[in-house]
C-alpha cells in the first residue's frame, strides 16, 4: 500500500519478452532473475513451439512461478496453450508483479509482446539476447539468418550475452555491427547489469519513486528527477527516444498537460515506451517525477543527460 | 456333428489385391480377423468347410485404404458449422457444399441459426478461407444478418484468423478502446469482427475458437465420428500424426479402451510429437514410454512412431523455403524448432531404433531433414528405418535423388493441387514451383516409396479423392498443374494401399489382400483401375471391412 492511500487503480502486471536465438541466454538470464527475487511474485512463461519442458527444468523457480505451455499454430496441432496461461495469471491473486515470456530460439519474438496488450497487462519491452560468439555467424548462415534478424529487429532493447568469452574488442565490434545493421534499437552488454532494473519487480515502483528509497541497484548509476511544470507527453516522449542507449530504464509518474488531474505512468525499457493512466493525485503531492536507471559505468552519461534536462527536471537528493 | 464352418468365404465381383503377384481374384475367404486365401471359389474350397457370405457379390472387393497423415481431433471438427471453400462430407454422410462466396457463407450460418434452439447459445464456424474471396472481406456486418441475439464465431481455415459478430464483440468487451494489438478496427476506430493472431483472437470467450485438437484427442464421441469418416470412404488404417498426450498417465490405456472396441471402424497408429507443437523433449523418458507402449500395442491400436513438425504451410506464406522464397516478395517461411535441436532430438530417436516423420511443407525443410538424416545415418547407421518426410510439398528432383540413396519415403500432400492450386499458381508460389509440387512422377522415377495424405481436417479424409488429385493434378479451375507429375491411377492407388502401409512398417499386415495379413477392405462399386484419374474421386465406397467386421459406410452414428 502507498501512502497515497485508496485511490489506487489497480495497475497493470508487465508483461516482458525474452527473445534470441537458441542458446543465446535467454533461460540463464531468467535464472538469474529468479535467483535474485526475494518473494516476488513472477511468473514464467515459457512459449515454445516445442515443448517447454526442457526449459522449465532449466528454470528454478524460486518464488516463481513457471507456467508451460506449447503455442502450436499452422496446419497440424493447434493448442490453445497461451490463451489458457494469460487467463490463469489473470486470475491469479494476489495478481503477479511480473509476466516474463520466454520465446522459442526460432520464434518472433514481436508478436508475443501483443499479449501485454490485454486487459490488465502492460508491454514490459521486447528484450532479445545476442550471443557475441556466434550472432554474426548465424545472421549469414545457412538455415536462420534471416530468423535471427527478424529477432533482432523484434526487440526493443539487444543484450550482448556471453561477452566473458571473447574479448572487449569483439565485444565492441559486435555492438557496432548491430547498431549499423539494426539501427536505432539500443545495445547494452548483459554482464554485470542487474537485470532486475528492466523489469518491475525492483523496488522504486513509479509510484512510490520518492528520495527516501534506497538505492537499490549498487552497480547502477539512478537519478531521481522532478518537473514542477505541467509535462507534454509528446515532448517528454520524444525525451526519453533520445536518451543515450546506456540509460536503460525509466519509470515515473507524470502530471501531463492532456491530464493534469490524473497521474500518468510511463516506463521506458530500451525503446519501449509504455504510457497509462494512474489514477487520481494523493492531496499533497502533485509533482511529476521520475527515475532514470544507467547500465553500469555509465554514472557519466547519466549525469550528462541530468545537465541536459535542467532546470525542467531537477535532481532531488 | 460338425463345428460350425469357421471360414466365411466372400465371393465378389472383382477382388483387387494390390499384390502383384495374383492381382485379381474372384473371392476371399476370412476367417476370424485374417485373411485365410484369396482365389477362385474352386481354389477356395481346398480351405475345408466354409460359410458362403455373398453380401458383397456384386461389389469390389479392395484392400482397406491406409492413410498415413491425419488428425484424430478431426472429427470432433463436426460439432461445429463447416463454412470452408470445398466441398465435404460430414461422418454421417451428409454432404456440405463449398461456400464459394461470402453470401454462400452466411446462408450456411442463416441454417446453422435457425437449428439452433437457444437464441443465445454460441455458434461456432470452422474452414472459411479468405484467399479464395480476394477483394471482399467478411466482418461482423455480415455475421450481425444472421444473428443479433447470439455470438457468432469463424475460424478461418489457417487457424490465425477469427471473424466474429457484433454480439460476440460486447460480450467479450472489446470495443473502439481495445489495444491488443490484432483486433482490427474500421475507418472509425471500431471493430470489425475480425481478430488476427492467437493474442487478439484468445479475447473472444463467447464463440470461441475451434482450434483445440488437443481436448478433441480425449473425447471418446469425436473419435468415433473420425472412424466413422475412415468408414465412409472405406479407409481401414489411420495415423494420428503427432500426439503430444502419450506421457500422460492413464492416455494410452483410455484410447486402447476406444480403439479396440470392436465397433471402432479403423486401425489408428499413433506417432508421438518429438518436437515442434508441444511435444515432449525428454527424449530418453519419451523413448522408454514409447518401447513401453509397444509392449502393449494391440490389433488395432499401435504406438511407436514419432512426428516432428519443422516448418509451417506454404499456404500461409510460412513453409520453409530455400531460395528464391515466396512469389509476392523474398521472404522464406519459419521455422518451427531450431534445426540443431532437430538434429540433436532426431538423432536420440533415430539411435533408439524408431521411425521418424517429418512435416516438412517448404525445400528448405525437407532439406534439413535429409542434412539431418544423413549425418544420424552416418554416426548411427541403420537399415530399414523408414523416415518419411511427409507433406514434401516442394521437395526437388535432387532432394529425391537423396531420399532414395538415404532409405527414405515421402508421404506427398497431393490433395494441395486441388484444394489450392489455383492460389499456390497465381499468388504463392508461380507457375514454375506450383508446377513441381508433390511430384509424385519425379519420386517414382527417383525409386522413392510414396504415398498420398488428406492431413484432415486440413482436407477432407477420402483415400480415393486424394489418390485421384495425385494422377489428375487438376486444380478447380480447370488447370493440370505440372503435367508431367501425373502418375497413372494404379500407381496412385498403390501409394494409398501398400505405399502408405510401407511407411507405418505395416505393410506385411495391411494395405493388400494376402493370405495371413488383416481382412481389411474397401468395399466398392465400380473397380477402380477401370476409372480414369478424374473419375477415381467418383468411385462409390459401400463401406469396409476391419478385421473381418461388417461396417457399412453411413451406419450406426
Ligand atoms: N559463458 C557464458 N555462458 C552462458 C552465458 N549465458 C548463457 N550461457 C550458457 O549458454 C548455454 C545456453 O543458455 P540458455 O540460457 O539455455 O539459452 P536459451 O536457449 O537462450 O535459453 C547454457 O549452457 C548457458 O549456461 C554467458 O553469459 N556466458
Ligand atoms: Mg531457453
Ligand atoms: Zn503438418
Ligand atoms: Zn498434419
Amino acid at each position: 500500500m502507498t501512502p497515497e492511500g485508496p485511490l489506487e487503480p489497480p495497475s497493470t502486471v508487465p508483461v516482458t519478452v525474452l527473445g534470441g536465438y537458441l542458446g543465446a541466454g535467454k533461460t540463464t538470464l531468467i535464472n538469474r532473475i529468479l535467483a535474485r527475487a526475494s518473494g516476488e511474485r513472477i511468473v514464467v512463461v515459457v512459449n515454445d513451439f516445442g515443448a517447454v519442458n526442457i526449459d522449465a527444468e532449466l528454470i528454478r523457480s524460486r518464488d516463481g512461478n513457471t507456467l508451460e505451455l506449447a503455442n502450436g499454430c499452422i496446419c497440424c496441432d493447434l493448442s490453445g496453450g497461451m490463451p489458457a496461461v494469460m487467463s490463469q495469471i489473470a486470475a491469479m491473486t494476489p495478481a503477479p508483479q511480473q509476466v516474463l515470456i520466454e520465446v522459442s530460439g526460432v520464434g518472433d519474438p514481436g508478436p508475443v509482446a501483443a499479449w501485454g496488450d490485454h486487459p490488465g497487462f502492460r508491454r514490459g519491452g521486447v528484450l532479445v539476447c545476442a550471443d557475441v560468439e556466434t550472432i554474426q555467424d548465424r545472421a549469414h548462415g545457412k538455415w536462420v539468418a534471416d530468423t535471427v534478424m527478424h529477432q533482432l529487429h523484434s526487440a526493443d532493447l539487444l543484450l550482448l550475452t556471453k561477452t566473458d568469452l571473447v574479448d572487449a574488442e569483439q565485444t565492441d565490434a559486435v555492438g557496432a555491427w548491430l547498431h549499423t545493421t539494426v539501427p536505432g534499437i539500443p545495445v547494452l552488454p548483459l554482464h554485470g547489469l542487474d537485470p532486475a532494473v528492466l523489469l518491475d519487480i525492483a523496488p522504486g515502483r513509479p509510484d512510490t519513486a520518492a528520495p527516501e528509497h534506497h538505492q537499490p541497484h549498487p552497480d547502477h548509476a539512478t537519478a531521481l528527477l522532478t518537473c514542477a511544470d505541467l509535462v507534454d507527453r509528446e515532448a517528454f516522449g520524444a525525451r526519453l527516444d533520445n536518451l543515450p542507449e546506456a540509460v536503460v530504464r525509466c519509470k515515473g509518474v507524470l502530471r501531463t498537460t492532456d491530464s493534469p488531474d490524473r497521474r500518468t505512468i510511463v516506463h521506458a525499457v530500451g525503446r519501449r515506451q509504455s504510457w497509462e493512466d494512474g489514477g487520481s493525485w494523493s492531496s499533497t503531492d502533485h509533482a511529476s517525477r521520475i527515475v532514470l536507471i544507467a547500465a553500469p559505468g555509465s554514472g557519466e552519461v547519466l549525469a550528462d543527460v541530468v545537465r541536459e534536462w535542467a532546470p525542467t527536471w531537477s535532481p532531488t537528493t | 456333428m460338425t463345428a460350425e464352418p469357421t471360414l466365411t468365404i466372400y465371393p465378389a465381383r472383382l477382388v483387387r489385391t494390390m499384390d502383384p503377384a495374383r492381382p485379381t481374384a474372384q473371392a476371399v475367404a476370412v476367417r476370424g480377423d485374417r485373411i485365410r486365401a484369396v482365389g477362385t471359389l474352386e481354389e477356395l474350397k481346398a480351405y475345408g468347410p466354409a460359410h458362403i457370405d455373398d453380401r458383397y457379390a456384386d461389389a469390389v472387393i479392395f484392400p482397406g485404404f491406409v492413410e498415413a497423415h491425419t488428425h484424430m481431433g478431426s472429427g470432433a471438427m463436426w460439432q461445429w458449422t463447416y463454412v470452408g471453400h470445398s466441398e465435404r462430407t460430414d461422418p454421417g454422410g451428409t454432404r456440405w457444399p463449398g461456400c464459394d462466396s461470402i453470401e454462400a457463407v452466411i446462408a450456411r450460418l442463416k441454417e446453422a441459426d435457425a437449428a439452433l434452439d437457444d437464441p443465445t447459445a454460441p455458434l461456432c464456424a470452422w474452414g472459411l478461407d479468405p484467399i479464395f474471396f480476394p477483394g471482399d472481406r467478411l466482418d461482423r456486418r455480415h455475421l450481425d444478418q444472421v444473428s443479433s441475439t447470439r455470438p457468432i464465431g469463424i475460424t478461418h481455415q489457417s487457424g490465425h484468423v477469427m471473424t466474429v459478430n457484433s454480439v460476440a464483440l460486447k460480450l467479450d468487451g472489446i470495443t473502439r478502446d481495445t489495444a491488443v494489438e490484432g483486433v482490427v478496427k474500421d475507418g472509425s476506430g471500431e471493430p470489425t469482427g475480425e481478430m488476427r493472431e492467437p493474442a487478439a483472437m484468445a479475447l473472444i470467450g463467447s464463440a470461441p475458437s475451434t482450434l483445440d485438437l488437443r481436448a478433441a484427442k480425449r473425447d471418446a464421441s469425436g473419435i468415433k465420428l473420425f472412424g466413422a469418416d475412415a468408414r465412409n470412404h472405406g479407409v481401414t488404417t489411420l495415423v494420428d500424426l503427432g500426439n503430444t498426450q502419450l506421457l500422460e498417465d492413464g492416455y494410452p490405456q483410455w484410447l486402447h479402451g476406444v480403439v479396440d472396441d470392436e465397433d471402432f471402424p479403423a486401425r489408428i497408429s499413433i506417432f508421438h510429437m518429438g518436437g515442434g507443437f508441444g511435444g515432449a523433449m525428454d527424449v530418453p523418458a519419451a523413448v522408454r514410454r514409447l518401447h513401453e507402449l509397444r509392449r502393449g500395442n494391440s490389433d488395432k491400436l499401435r504406438f511407436g512412431n514419432v512426428k516432428f513438425i519443422l516448418d509451417g504451410s506454404n499456404q500461409g506464406f510460412t513453409g520453409r523455403l530455400q531460395s528464391p522464397g515466396y512469389l509476392p516478395d523474398d521472404r522464406k517461411g519459419i521455422w518451427v524448432i531450431p534445426p540443431e535441436q532437430f538434429a540433436e532430438l532426431f538423432g536420440q530417436y533415430h539411435a533408439a531404433g524408431l521411425t521418424v516423420h517429418a512435416h516438412c511443407n517448404g525445400d528448405e525443410a525437407t532439406e534439413l531433414f535429409l542434412d539431418t538424416v544423413e549425418d544420424a545415418l552416418e554416426a548411427h547407421p541403420r537399415w530399414n528405418h523408414r523416415h518419411t518426410v511427409t507433406h514434401s510439398q516442394l521437395s526437388t528432383a535432387a532432394q529425391y535423388r537423396r531420399m532414395a540413396v538415404l532409405g527414405m519415403c515421402a508421404n506427398i500432400f497431393s490433395n494441395h493441387t486441388w484444394h489450392w492450386g489455383d492460389q499456390h499458381h497465381d499468388i504463392i508460389l508461380g507457375p514454375d514451383r506450383a508446377a513441381r509440387m508433390n511430384a509424385a512422377a519425379t519420386a517414382l522415377r527417383c525409386g522413392v516409396p510414396i504415398t498420398f495424405h488428406c492431413d484432415t481436417p486440413v482436407t477432407p479424409l477420402d483415400a480415393l479423392a486424394t489418390a485421384s488429385h495425385a494422377a489428375a493434378r487438376l486444380t478447380p479451375s480447370g488447370r493440370v498443374l505440372g503435367e508431367y507429375e501425373r502418375i497413372s491411377v494404379p500407381e496412385a492407388l498403390h501409394a494409398m494401399t501398400i505405399g502408405a502401409a510401407y511407411t507405418l512398417k505395416m505393410d506385411h499386415e495391411v494395405g493388400s489382400i494376402e493370405a495371413g495379413k488383416y481382412a481389411d477392405f474397401a468395399i466398392l462399386g465400380q473397380d477402380p483401375f477401370e476409372a480414369d484419374a478424374v473419375g477415381l474421386r467418383d468411385v462409390p465406397v459401400h463401406g469396409s471391412v476391419v478385421g473381418g467386421r461388417h461396417f457399412p459406410a453411413g451406419s450406426g452414428d
